[in-house]
């Protein structure tokens, strides 16, 4: 980490810097000072960014930048309730699978390949499509059944780098020589290689994050992810572009909750981008 | 050669078996009949339409029965257009998204290999920086927000485009153009760093060495083997396209594939749902399949491979 603070580029730190923040406000936003996201006030309907509501109001006269700060609690418990699913199903599946008998790392493998062959993406659609009015939506289920399938749309790729990690450690002289003093090959495969395979993993999933973030947003924006009255970056997208007329050129609806999302993800891809370059002696010149 | 691909067919088939299997399930797993959402029917009424559509003879017969209607291409009527059947609606949509995508993909690789070429030419430069940049960027923005500010300023603002619809060449402009921007990003970071590890290759070496101008060489000496790893990545970005074309179908009132898939998501047709996925899994095992017959064509040494 003290290699990572002196490298040149201050961006990396700025990325930090913005996630950080972007986190902070997230968690206090309840204890903030800013009107209600829910509440409407049809005679300030449309009103431009300025006085009163700092980035205007939409089309029900809520306040825009209240209901940026609650859709940045959905969309980030989102993005890491995904990433946490994928880290889990991923690192386990990817150990057993490379440290394992060669014939288990064969049909564990071909799952991967399997699901990766497969559009994922539009059976995740079916599924929500199915949750939809379904009890279970009703129940308040909705949102974690969304959660874990956020999850299980990204955990090959971890699957995948962990495995490969996973064979080459375990041809390791310390490997070894640990399997010849008799230690149960479980303990080597958790006590001894996932602790190494921790910056790999700490990569992986901050490059995973933005992806199920920005998968998150796509759903929600297709009416298919999170449901009203809930909010969240993609829902505010999506109230954005049902309205989006010459007449009503609310631009700042389009524009507000997109740059407050993509902004996030720049900083997720340039520090994760960073991180790896930072941790891959091939890639630091 | 032949074996390899008898190979491919086979696994794809399989692929988009699994798909209808696990497709088939999800739907019937559901609690509640896709009738339930509206209002409780009256008991013999939801009878009737339980038998019109077999939803009463046990769960296998009703998988077979299925399987074997989707593999004769004869799906049966869509639930909430019981006058279309789902053949016809997909059949009517799939011209169009095939246009948008096929355009959106050969604008974005081909784009995108002359960004890489040129960057890879003055590598460090500041043409080469603000590609990178650029690059970036296009991967991870939201389509939605790139489909949004065009349409802000372009259809809006200028008043030189439509804003939505499909009937005219103008109106196909934007939705291509948002759409190709994803991939030509991937391609231009693809194709770079392609050209300039082959460049530091001997071959490139001693091709310069022997008076060979620089654009030359990554021309015709370092760009074939620099598109292995885009040709490679060909079939994920037609998986992006696809789910891309959801979101600018959506934006621009595009009448193909994804906008009645979208519809019937939300409405929970699922006889068009199902019909929708299984069309995509199609597309994007013949994109695969395309993807690795150009590696093979590209790269001799897969070839020696697979005899």
């Amino acid at each position: 980490m003290r290699r990572f603070r002196t490298t040149r580029s201050p961006i990396p730190t700025l990325c930090i810097c913005w996630l950080l923040l972007t986190l902070l406000v997230a968690l206090i936003t309840p204890i903030l000072p800013v009107a209600s996201p829910n509440t409407a006030a049809p005679e300030l309907a449309w009103s431009a960014p300025g006085d009163g509501h700092l980035l205007g109001t939409d089309a029900l006269g809520r306040d825009l930048f209240s209901r940026i700060l609650w859709g940045s609690r959905i969309s980030l418990a989102c993005a890491a309730a995904g990433a946490f699913t994928a880290l889990i199903f991923g690192v386990s599946w990817g150990l057993l699978a490379g440290g394992g008998t060669a014939r288990r790392d064969n049909w564990m493998m071909r799952v991967v390949d399997l699901l990766d062959s497969v559009p994922v993406v539009f059976l995740v659609i079916l599924l929500a499509s199915v949750a939809r009015g379904s009890a279970w939506q009703h129940a308040g289920g909705g949102l974690a059944l969304f959660f874990v399938v956020l999850g299980i749309v990204y955990w090959t790729p971890m699957a995948r780098v962990v495995r490969g990690e996973t064979r080459a450690l375990a041809r390791r002289e310390w490997a070894v020589a640990a399997t010849a003093l008799g230690t149960p090959s479980s303990r080597i495969l958790w006590r001894q290689i996932l602790p190494n395979l921790i910056p790999t993993i700490l990569v992986t999933v901050t490059l995973i994050i933005p992806r199920v973030l920005l998968f998150e947003a796509f759903l929600s924006f297709l009416g298919l992810g999170v449901q009203a009255p809930e909010v969240s970056w993609g829902t505010l997208a999506r109230d954005a572009f049902e309205v989006l007329n010459p007449v009503h050129t609310a631009w700042w609806m389009v524009a507000f909750p997109s740059i407050a999302l993509a902004v996030t993800l720049l900083a997720l891809n340039i520090l994760g981008d960073a991180l790896r370059s930072d941790l891959d002696p091939k890639l630091r010149r | 050669m032949s074996r390899l691909l008898l190979k491919r067919l086979g696994a794809s088939l399989v692929t988009i078996w699994a798909v209808f299997t696990i497709s088939f399930f999800i739907i019937r797993a559901a609690p509640g009949g896709p009738f339930d959402a509206d209002r409780d029917p009256p008991p013999d009424v939801k009878r009737a339409i339980e038998e019109r559509y077999d939803l009463d003879a046990p769960l296998w017969s009703q998988y077979l029965d299925q399987l074997q209607d989707w593999m004769m291409l004869d799906p049966g009527p869509s639930l909430r257009q019981p006058d279309h059947d789902v053949a016809s609606i997909l059949a009517a949509g799939l011209p169009i998204s095939l246009t948008i995508g096929g355009l959106a993909l050969l604008l974005g690789t081909t784009v995108g290999i002359f960004l890489g070429l040129i960057a890879a030419l003055r590598v460090g430069g500041w043409l080469d920086h603000l590609i990178v940049v650029i690059a970036s960027v296009g991967i991870s923005l939201p389509l939605y927000l790139i489909a949004g500010m065009l349409v802000l300023a372009v259809s809006f603002g200028l008043g030189w485009l439509p804003p939505a619809g499909w009937e005219s060449v103008p109106s196909l402009i934007m939705p291509v153009l948002c759409l190709a921007l994803a991939p030509a990003a991937q391609a231009a970071r693809l194709v770079r760093s392609g050209l300039i590890e082959m460049s530091s290759e001997e071959f490139a070496r001693t091709a310069r060495a022997k008076g060979i101008s620089p654009f030359r060489v990554l021309f015709r000496h370092c760009l074939r083997p620099a598109l292995i790893p885009l040709v490679a990545t060909l079939g994920p970005m037609a998986a992006a396209l696809l789910t891309g074309s959801l979101v600018i179908e959506q934006i621009f009132a595009i009448p193909g594939v994804g906008m009645h898939f979208i519809q019937g998501a939300l409405n929970r047709d699922y006889p068009l749902v199902l019909g929708a996925v299984l069309l995509y899994t199609v597309l994007l095992q013949l994109m695969t399949l395309l993807a690795d017959l150009m590696l093979l064509s590209l790269d001799p040494r897969l070839r020696g491979d697979a005899s």
